[in-house]
């Protein structure tokens, strides 16, 4: 009887070790990218995943979920994106409906934002990650739309794609 | 009881192994294991558990 308890026991601290395994394995597996490109497919709906935050805050743009497009209310907007290593370009792939001339940007290093107009509503916008602000292993981007009234309108469809090469 | 104690001890002994580990990682490189798994939670969660150890202990 008491060699059962202890097989119990031994039993229990193997099944712990393994979770203990299988929890670090999981985090090195999501941490360590060996590919040249990397996507991250955004998904608007989400306000915060494991990789993305935003756009937020959430009082300046609203999901809608019959159009499936985020509709931007006030700006500027604001992601996050996790880069789990050195990259050195990130390139934005989307479409966005506008009647005002909307722009995004990319925080430098020193805390100033790189803009590029969007001209086209299918974008393709490269940015040099070079000189990127990289704060706690996350990049900020911004949307800003300067001109943005009450009765303007800017909406995102729920199909952008960051790529990350090198 | 003692069977309790022991099987308590481990899972504390190994869950505090585990989260001294994500720890390091974390502070490696920030973002990488707080993105997926709470730190700050599973600190509370081994406070909680040696409690109990030591309650056991007695």
């Amino acid at each position: 009887m008491r060699v059962n308890k202890f097989k119990i026991v031994a039993l229990f601290r193997y099944f712990w070790l393994m979770v203990a395994v299988i929890i670090i394995g999981y985090v090195l597996n999501k941490s360590i990218v060996t590919e040249r490109l990397l996507i991250h497919n955004l998904d608007f709906s989400q306000s915060i995943s494991a990789d993305i935050t935003g756009w937020y805050p959430e009082s300046r743009a609203l999901f809608d979920h019959n159009t499936e497009q985020l509709v931007v209310l006030g700006e500027p907007i604001y992601l996050q994106f996790y880069l789990p290593v050195k990259f050195d370009t990130l390139t934005i792939k989307g479409s966005i409906n506008f009647d005002v001339q909307p722009r995004l940007g990319l925080r430098q290093a020193d805390n100033s934002w790189l803009f590029r107009d969007i001209m086209e509503q299918d974008l393709a916008i490269d940015f040099s990650l070079a000189e990127a602000q990289i704060k706690n292993s996350k990049v900020d981007l911004i949307l800003s739309i300067p001109d943005l009234s009450p009765t303007s309108s800017v909406r995102l469809d729920n199909n952008w794609q960051l790529f990350l090469s090198r | 009881m003692r069977v309790g104690y022991l099987l308590v001890r481990d899972f504390f002994s190994i869950a505090l192994g585990t989260w001294l580990i994500l720890l390091f990682f974390e502070l490696m490189k920030p973002g990488m294991v707080h993105r997926l798994v709470n730190l700050e939670y599973g600190f509370y969660g081994l406070c909680l558990v040696y409690i109990v150890l030591r309650i056991l202990q007695k």
